[in-house]
């Protein structure tokens, strides 16, 4: 796969001031990045919503995910929240995204919260 | 990490939401307030949080960077300093990838520098062949190292690998690659005395092994902490392990590793596994049948090691790690009547782990799920043919090598394509200039 790209002028310069400067152009070895998917829409509010919990069980999700559960069923009492080990499980199912994805629209999720790492 | 996690699923690199929380709050037992006073945040992130990126596509490549100094040594400090701060690199000091160099040691492909080799996890860069060179340029290396850098990240890529396993987990695992085939002795890697490194005779492995790392860790987004949750990192992850095999010390009748991969001999190949430990194994002598058996009963002694990823989702059936001889070694052995099948077979009956040992640390799950009756030594592969065993390192019998596997990965290859044969013997020669004969064996 070949595929020819302009590159932008340089918006990075370091500068130091003399008369005898010398000046280096270097590449920035970070590359290229494709969006192939886009941000799901977000939803209006989450009354009468169905809200799953995606959880690799680290980082104390045991602890976190039911005060957030807890939290978000005072502000929203019709939202359904799936907890996390109802949802897809734990290792290693929550690491085959196809599982994950199966899994959540055979709830029937809205939306869902993931990421509890940093 | 949330970041990455997008950025290696297609999506643009935001979060809906970011929240950050002192680490000790996932401590057990910790206070959870700072995260209860944020849930409102949590409800903006689903509802009204809209991203910056709306388009699908490919970003043009970031652009290139100017520093200027007080004259060209200035220049190279400013700019390491300023990669530094961008946290672009492994830390060390790197050579500038400025337009001549990666122009120069492009001529070590006759790809186009913007194909695309494929992307790297977890953050989900593009590596096109330009990429790779500005990284191998970066570690210090020449154009004819190209070739193999780029056998090294296709053969890392490919799923079966788990790569963004490698690049993002908490282990503290590196990238091995072995080299068969001509190309080796000619871009002068290294298969004898020291050849995991270091060497100024022999400077290929470290550059390219240092590209990978860059590869890794600029394109990849493998940063510590950041996009990699590894705990420790470790001092072989600077260079990674890349080394060649000693073809010329493979006694008669004894597979490369490159043949256990089904590549015939002559062909240039690489073979990527992912370790977490290199240990060195002392007294592996062998002169006769009682010294093999105590030789291949020591090597497996260090192999029974309670690694549990060897039985992490598939790995069971993947590679348990590598073990190395060297060429006076291998030889004893096959005079002792040792074939590498058989030396195999020996090996894995010999590294299983006792049952007491199992239940002692909680091991029964990983055994009934690797299908190994309660009571029985738990093997740490499924079948013997999983090691992979090869021969390098310095002529005597006294140390072999073992690695233990890193994270759930197989190993994978690819083979090495060089340029076009004038071009090569272009570089070939250019090297003997810049660096003097290619060392004899």
């Amino acid at each position: 796969m070949v595929q020819k790209r302009q590159r932008k002028p340089s918006s990075k310069t370091k500068k130091v001031k003399s008369a005898e400067a010398k000046v280096i152009e270097v590449f920035d070895p970070t590359g290229a990045f494709e969006i192939t998917r886009l941000h799901a829409p977000r939803l209006k509010d989450l009354h009468g919503k169905t809200i799953g919990e995606i959880s690799n069980s680290i980082w104390e999700t045991d602890r976190t995910f039911p005060l957030i559960r807890e939290e978000l069923l005072k502000r929203y009492p019709t939202a359904k929240i799936i907890p996390y080990d109802e949802l897809v499980g734990t290792r290693p199912q929550c690491e085959d995204l196809e599982y994950v994805a199966r899994a959540v629209k055979a709830k029937g999720c809205d939306a869902v919260i993931a990421g509890n790492a940093s | 990490m949330v970041q990455n996690a997008f950025g290696a699923m297609g999506f643009s690199a935001e979060a809906a939401t970011l929240l950050e929380f002192p680490v000790t709050m996932f401590d057990p037992g910790s206070d959870l307030t700072p995260l209860k006073e944020n849930i409102d945040k949590v409800v903006e992130g689903l509802t009204k949080w809209q991203p910056a990126v709306k388009t699908k596509g490919i970003s043009p490549p970031p652009p290139m960077v100017k520093v200027r100094g007080r004259d060209y040594a200035d220049a190279v400090a400013q700019m390491n300093l300023l990669f530094l701060k961008n946290r672009w690199g492994d830390g060390l000091p790197i050579v500038p990838p400025t337009k001549e160099r990666v122009n120069w040691i492009l001529r070590g492909t006759d790809l186009p520098r913007d194909s695309i080799v494929g992307k790297i996890l977890p953050r989900g860069g593009i590596a096109t062949v330009e990429g790779m060179a500005v990284c191998l340029a970066m570690a210090g290396g020449r154009p004819e190292h190209l070739p193999v850098l780029l056998a090294a990240v296709e053969a890392m890529i490919i799923p079966k690998q788990r790569h963004f396993h490698l690049n993002s987990t908490t282990n503290s695992c590196l990238p091995v690659v072995v080299v068969n085939g001509p190309v080796a002795r000619q871009i002068r890697l290294n298969s004898g005395y020291g050849c995991l490194g270091p060497s100024a005779e022999y400077p290929a492995g470290a550059a390219i092994g240092r590209a990978l790392r860059l590869v890794m860790l600029t394109v990849g987004g493998g940063v510590p902490g950041r996009g990699s949750m590894s705990l420790y990192g470790g001092p072989g992850r600077y260079a990674n392990v890349v080394f060649a095999e000693d073809e010329a010390g493979l006694p008669p009748g004894w597979k490369s590793i490159s043949a256990d991969f089904g590549y015939s001999r002559g062909k240039n190949t690489v073979v990527f596994h992912n370790v977490s430990s290199t240990t060195n194994i002392n007294g592996t002598s062998v002169g006769d049948e009682a010294s093999a058996l105590k030789a291949l009963n020591l090597i497996a002694a260090f192999m029974r090691v309670p690694n549990h990823n060897c039985y992490f989702l598939d790995t069971y059936d993947g590679c348990p790690g590598i073990v190395l001889v060297s060429r006076n070694t291998a030889a004893g052995l096959v005079h002792a009547g040792w074939s590498k099948e058989k030396i195999r077979e020996y090996l894995w009956e010999n590294s299983k782990i006792p049952w007491s040992e199992v239940k002692k640390l909680g091991y029964e799950e990983e055994a009934r799920a690797s299908g190994i009756p309660e009571g029985e030594p738990l093997p740490i592969t499924r079948k013997p043919e999983n090691l992979i065993l090869g021969v390098a390192g310095g002529m005597q019998a006294q140390h072999s090598y073992w690695m233990q596997m890193g994270v759930s990965g197989w190993p994978t290859s690819a083979e090495i394509r060089r340029p076009e044969n004038t071009r090569w013997n272009e570089l070939l020669k250019e090297a003997i200039n810049d660096l003097g004969p290619v060392p004899e064996k």
